[in-house]
Formats: structure tokens, sequence, C-alpha cells
């Protein structure tokens, strides 16, 4: 169990925390290449969009061979990405590398994937817990590599500053050795109750598996939209520009400790509860920072705040599927409901926008994002937890 | 007896040392230089 979880979690490390200073890129990236930043922009969202989307077929990959190789198949991707990013002569190429390349390579190295490993070789009394060391490792990854990449910018350049990162993407690999499973040795397939089309039949048609889709829909949607928004809207209410930036490392270092609390927590209360109270608090929280008055301690309790409940839905919301349908088809269940997350994230990135463009600020969207938080609190109460019974038999944990 | 101490002195020490790192790449944040310039190029790519 113990090497599953670290390289697991090391794994999560570099690959969620590559991507997440990827906006460092924008000025270097679209000042030498003479670009737009929509250009950028797009290559961006394509990569939000890739990373759901193949997350789906990634997590089919990984049920039916093994996570080893879709794991080792995305590192090289994503050096190849990386590498391809530095290198992008058009628009074009770069949307190819950094968004698509990329976007398949994060499916394969991130959270559903792992947590199919998890899942199948961690009990399930410790199953969520675990779920909650991975997605702190996660969480700690996106904390640490944003100041790192920004030292590598300045001290080798963009460009070169890319390559090194596609090498270090490749660590990936000796890491993925610590998940190889016997039970996949050889392209050998476990025994499973259930094809692909039963078990999605099954997830698709149980109230609870769309009670969990709809609750992490509104999870993408308000952290992506505070994560892209927050600073132009500090600066419309005349914030000091690094206030913004103190908001971040907040929201990232207390990201860390939510994470793993939300995990662990899951071992001993009922998950629905967790999640519920989670996207609760998180509407109470945004009304208390928009009744105080602004300042930089208002902003930065409530980035505290939003930090401790900001990734915190993935260790229970991906526990209580596997808790549901078993972890014979964990990854692909799980990439479904991470799809509907990253449906949400791009939701709340271009509604923040549009929204902003029609009515000259961003209270409409922090009156969705309440009310959002309100409904998928509701949504979470109800799901069941219990194992799926399927005819003379229940779901194996 | 012993081994539960034992096991209380390595969760405290594990806490405290993952703390202390946490703490540390805070500070890098904190970094004038570094912070203007992720307010600069504030972006961020959830």
């Amino acid at each position: 169990m113990w090497q599953v979880l670290a390289c697991g979690a090391a794994i999560v490390t570099l690959s969620m925390g590559v991507r997440h200073g990827f906006g460092l890129w924008l000025q270097p990236i679209t000042q030498a290449q003479n670009w737009t930043r929509e250009n950028f922009a797009m290559a961006i969202a394509i990569q939000n969009l890739t990373w759901g989307f193949s997350g789906i077929f990634s997590g089919m990959l990984a049920d039916r061979f093994g996570a080893f190789r879709v794991i080792v198949s995305c590192a090289v991707m994503y050096a190849l990405g990386l590498i391809g990013m530095a290198y992008s002569a058009t628009p074009a190429m770069f949307t190819a590398t950094a968004g698509v390349l990329i976007g398949i390579a994060q499916a394969g190295t991130t959270y559903a994937v792992i947590y199919g490993v998890i899942g199948r070789n961690v009990s399930a009394e410790k199953r969520s817990w675990a779920m909650g060391v991975a997605a702190a490792a996660g969480s700690f990854g996106q904390f640490l590599m944003v100041p790192t990449e920004g030292y590598l910018i300045s001290t080798l350049g963009w460009q070169e500053a890319l390559v090194w990162l596609g090498l270090a993407a490749l660590m990936v690999i000796p890491l993925a050795f610590g998940l190889r499973e016997p039970s996949f040795a050889g392209g050998a397939t476990p025994h499973r109750d259930q094809s692909i089309l039963h078990a999605l039949r099954e997830a698709f048609t149980y109230p609870s598996f769309q009670l969990l889709m709809a609750g992490y829909f509104v999870c993408g949607f308000q952290v992506v939209f505070i994560g892209v928004h927050m600073p132009s809207y500090l600066r419309d209410h005349n914030m000091a520009p690094e206030v913004a930036s103190i908001a971040l490392a907040l929201i990232g270092l207390f990201n860390v400790f939510g994470t793993y609390i939300a995990g662990s927590l899951g071992q001993r209360l009922a998950k629905r509860k967790i999640l519920s109270f989670i996207y609760f608090s998180r509407s109470v929280a945004i009304v208390l920072f928009l009744l105080a008055p602004l300042t930089p301690l208002s902003v930065y309790i409530f980035s505290a705040v939003m930090g401790l409940l900001w990734l915190s839905t993935v260790p229970p919301t991906n526990a209580v599927v596997a808790q549901i349908f078993g972890v014979a088809h964990l990854s692909m269940l799980g990439g479904f409901v991470f799809f509907s997350h990253q449906i949400g994230s791009f939701m709340g990135v271009w509604l923040g926008g549009y929204l902003y463009d029609q009515t000259g600020s961003y209270d409409v969207v922090w009156y969705i994002s309440i009310a959002l938080g309100i409904f998928a609190a509701g949504v979470n109460l109800p799901v069941r937890e219990t194992a799926i019974a399927r005819g003379h038999h229940t779901a194996t944990a | 007896m012993m081994q539960k101490w034992r096991s209380h002195w390595r969760t405290l020490l594990i806490g405290v040392l993952c703390t202390l790192i946490l703490l540390s790449v805070l500070s890098l944040y904190l970094q004038p230089l570094f912070l203007m310039t992720l307010a600069n190029q504030m972006w961020s790519c959830f």
C-alpha cells in the first residue's frame, strides 16, 4: 500500500504541479512569438476540455490494461507536449502541443487513473484517507510549482525552462513502476463482472451517480471562476496587485490541508455530508466575502477559507464512486465525474468573462456561484453511499 | 503503551515536517520580486 501511495502521490504532484504554472508563460511566449493572448488562452481552454474528455478513455484503458501502461504513455506525451510548446512556431501548433497533447497527458497521469490503482490496492477502510493523501500531494504540486517555474523562467529563459520541465515530466516513468499491478501483467485482464457498457448503463441510471456529477460540475465552476477572475475582481476594486498574488499563495497553502482533512474525515463521516458541508460552506464564504468591506485582510481570510474548500471535494467524491460501484471500473467512472467537473470549469471561466462584458461587473457570476453552491449542497445529501445491489451480488468494495 | 507513544511522536514529526516544507514554499511566494511577477502575469490556468 505504501509503495502505491508514495508513487501515486509523487506522480500527481508532478503532473498537477507542472500545468498549474502555465500562466507564467503567457507573457514571455506571446511577446516572443508575437501572438495574442487569445492564442494562448485558446490552447489552455482546449487543454482543459481535452483533459476532461480524454479522462474517460484513459480511465477505460487503465481499467482494462492497467494504469502502468497508461501512465507511461501519457508521461511521454507530457514531455513531448512541453518540449513542443517551446518550439511551436504557430498558434495551431501551440494548440496541438500545449492544448491537445498535454490535455491527454494530464488525463492519464492525474486523479482518475491514480485513484483506480489506489482503489484496487488500498482497503476500503483506508481508501478515502489514501485518496486524501494523493489529492493533497496534487495540491502541494500546484503550490510548489508556481514559484519553481517562475524561477526557471527567470534563470533559463522561457524556452529552455519548458524543455527542462519536459525532462522533469519523464520522472513520472520510473515512478509508474511503483504502480504496476500483478493482475495486469503480460496484458492480462482481471476478471470483471461487468462489461464497460453494463458499468456505464448502471452508473448513468443510478440517481446518486447523477447527483455526484451535478455536484462536481459546481466544484469546477466555482474553483475556476474564482481562480481565473479573482485577480481582475480585485483590480476592479483598486486592490494592490500583490494582494492577488498573496491570495493565490494562501489558496494553494490551505488547499493542501483541506484535501488531506477531507480525505481523512471521509473514513469516519458520511462522505455525502462532507461534500454537502463543503459546497454549503463555499456559498457562505462567498456571501460573507461580498458583504464584508473589501480589504486585504478580508481577501486573505476568504482565500484561506476557500483554499481549505478548494480541491477538498476530490477525495470524498471519488471515494463515494468506489464505494457505490466497486473498483473494477473506477478510473472510467472517475473520468466521467471529472468530465462533468471540467464542463463546470469551462462554464465558470467563460460565463465569468461573458457576464462581466454584458453587465460590467462580476456580481451576477458571484450570485450564480452562491446559488450553485447551495444546489450542490442539496444534491449531495440524498446520495446513497452503500454498494449498489446487483442481483444476488453487490459491488466489490 | 510505548508503541502508542512512538506512533503519536511519528505523526507529530511528520506533521511538523510537512508544515515546515509548506511554510518554506510560502516564503518563495512572498519574495517581493516574485510577488510582482505573479501579480503582473496572474492568469491562473486551473
